[in-house]
């Protein structure tokens, strides 16, 4: 089956061109305020490579997902599938790109149709497909995606309720590849299992990735995640994108100062996690500010900060929205140096 | 029975009352924290450590009964101790941090208001003195306005807020131990590790001993100095972090270390200051 249509090397499969987008705040029938959760953002994402978004609550991750699903429009810029921008896909266009970009939630509990079997869920899903019609040759297809996902056949006939975590979590990747598709969207696959539940899926996912040459857009907070997966990765902040760069480039010197935050904190106890840390919590700007987002929170923050911030190329392919990254991250690597000699 | 001992627990198992009739959800769990020290427990989600935990101040759910065992505070039992008498060892000896602060505070009072009352009750402090108290402490917390925090409900706190007023409410009456059960696990990373730093730095500046119950077991081995690993109810495994981490004996606590990624163990290093401008 050869659905997707055809694509240069230089096209990505799947990609957000300076999208905006940002919800209203409503008094019963007003909007008194507007909260904008994405500015400017920019990501591409390939087949059989994985981009990871990684930020906290309020970076506005999970919208951008939502946008490159085609859930919701962005309000300026578009979302481009091989090219083509979604909104001005036919119909015959839109099914296509449904059965080609598939996803997989955090919460499998949720996700899952209670009143189905996991073999009626998996095989829902192919109902997009137009090779199987009868339920047999569904019901068939579906066992043999659950083998692929390492899973036995007999689960066919269970219940969500009725399956561990980890199990369903499997079964949800089986959903997603029922319909063959060529990228799959990750809202946080991992968070919601344990230590040996999140390796189980971690390497079934980068089997699946050699194996079928698929794409993933990976949403996540957990770095052991992203080190283990990712090859491109997009660090955001209250809706910017603060840092990008190849994933293992990044991981290893980050240059942004909420990059060098997040990675400290998500390891405390192994050499990575320093004592460098933003203060304060996350908190909404006054309208018009064009400056550093991270301002009042940054520890080095200066004068100059409150000034307009782009992203800036400072290595190959590693772009920072900080005016004094290099800088910073020199200093600080220095103290670093100090006092592991002390 | 170690001498050093601010609490040991003995031989304790709790049942669980289900459905499918009475099963043992602790058996036979035996640890002890020493005196200034801080002990780790670590387990899956429901191995039982936080029905252990509970079990101590015996504040275990109604499904639950703790059937047999000795809990030890500082030489007395307190699974035999009178319901009035254990009061005034909660929260003035004896404290607790939950894991879901939002959830832990009463939305109907101020957190100003909730923490000064459990200073009132155990110092029999006046108003006046235990909000003087409570500010100070907020303070202390890292909370960056601490009159406007004392003056808002639950609702309007943040997570991090919220979990330093928990703690705030279980360091006011400067006890001896305190039980922490997965303080920071419902945070964001950089939150987490704001908030740790504040109860490392009032933990260790007190010289109180402290029973840390986590699913991170690497973040156990950056804070505590003994550990104790859990799973389906029993302790499988205890000892110093060096002996336990470096040379496991347990199958279960080689695939947490493993499943953890655990390669290099490294002290917890607070927040450091900023290098000058």
């Amino acid at each position: 089956m050869n659905s997707s249509p055809p694509q240069s090397a230089e096209t990505p499969f799947l990609e957000a061109v300076d999208v905006r987008k940002s919800y209203g705040v409503h008094a019963g029938w007003t909007r008194i305020a507007s909260i904008t959760a994405l500015e400017g953002v920019s990501v591409q994402a390939w087949e059989g490579k994985t981009l990871a978004i990684a930020g906290e609550s309020g970076c506005g991750k999970s919208t951008l997902g939502r946008l490159l699903l085609g859930l919701v429009a962005p309000e300026r810029g578009e979302i481009r599938f091989t090219g083509h921008p979604l909104g001005a896909l036919t119909e015959i266009g839109w099914r296509n790109f449904r059965r080609s970009v598939q996803m997989v939630f955090q919460n499998t509990l949720t996700s899952f149709n209670p009143m189905l079997t996991v073999g009626g869920t998996v095989a829902d899903a192919m109902r997009l497909r137009s090779d199987l019609i009868s339920k047999q040759a569904k019901m068939g297809e579906a066992g043999h995606l659950l083998n692929q996902v390492g899973l036995e056949a007999s689960l066919l006939d269970r219940y969500p309720s009725e399956v561990s975590a980890g199990q369903l979590q499997k079964a949800s990747i089986a959903r997603a590849l029922a319909t063959k598709p060529r990228m799959i969207f990750l809202d946080e696959p991992t968070s919601a299992l344990d230590a040996s539940g999140r390796r189980q899926i971690l390497d079934l996912l980068s089997r699946l990735q050699s194996e079928l040459g698929l794409g993933y857009v990976l949403v996540s907070h957990d770095f052991h995640a992203i080190g283990a997966m990712a090859h491109h990765l997009v660090v955001m902040y209250l809706g910017q994108v603060v840092e990008e760069g190849p994933a293992a480039e990044v991981l290893k010197q980050p240059l942004h100062p909420y990059t060098r935050a997040l990675l400290a904190a998500s390891a405390l106890g192994s050499s990575r996690g320093s004592g460098w840390r933003i203060r304060g919590e996350l908190s909404q700007l006054p309208p018009g500010y064009q400056g550093c987002r991270l301002y009042s929170r940054c520890p080095h923050a200066a004068p100059g900060c409150r000034e307009l911030q782009t992203l800036v190329a400072v290595r190959p392919q590693q772009n920072v929205r900080c005016w004094r990254a290099v800088e910073i991250a020199s200093q600080s690597d220095n103290s670093e140096r100090k006092s592991h000699q002390n | 029975m170690d001498a050093s001992a601010i609490l040991s627990v003995e031989e304790l198992t709790v049942e669980m009352k289900g459905k499918s009739g009475i099963s043992p959800a602790v058996r036979n769990a035996t640890l002890s924290v020493r005196s200034g020290a801080w002990l780790g427990l670590v387990g899956e989600s429901g191995s039982g450590k936080s029905l252990l935990a509970l079990s101590i101040l015996r504040l275990l759910p109604r499904a639950a009964t703790m059937v047999s065992g000795k809990i030890s505070y500082q030489g007395r039992d307190l699974s035999k101790m009178k319901e009035a008498e254990l009061a005034k060892v909660r929260g003035r000896e004896i404290s607790v941090v939950f894991q879901n602060a939002l959830t832990a505070l009463n939305p109907l009072f101020t957190a100003g208001e909730q923490v000064a009352d459990v200073y009132q009750f155990h110092q029999q402090a006046s108003a006046h003195e235990a909000r003087e108290r409570v500010v100070a402490l907020f303070g202390a917390m890292g909370l960056s306005d601490p009159e406007n925090t004392a003056r808002m409900y639950p609702h309007q706190l943040s997570g991090g807020m919220a979990q330093r007023v928990m703690l705030a409410m279980a360091l006011i009456c400067a006890p001896r131990l305190l039980i922490a059960d997965d303080p920071t696990s419902t945070l964001d990373a950089t939150i987490q590790a704001q908030v740790l730093d504040v109860l490392v730095d009032q933990v260790s500046r007190r010289k109180m001993s402290m029973l840390l119950i986590s699913r991170d077991v690497r973040l156990v081995s950056a804070l505590c100095s003994t550990i104790a690993v859990m799973k389906a109810g029993e302790i499988v495994e205890s000892g110093t972090v060096g002996e336990v981490l470096d040379s496991p004996s347990h199958p279960y606590t080689v695939q947490l270390i493993v499943d953890a990624g655990i390669k290099e163990r490294r002290p917890f290093r607070r927040a450091q200051e900023a290098a000058p401008r």
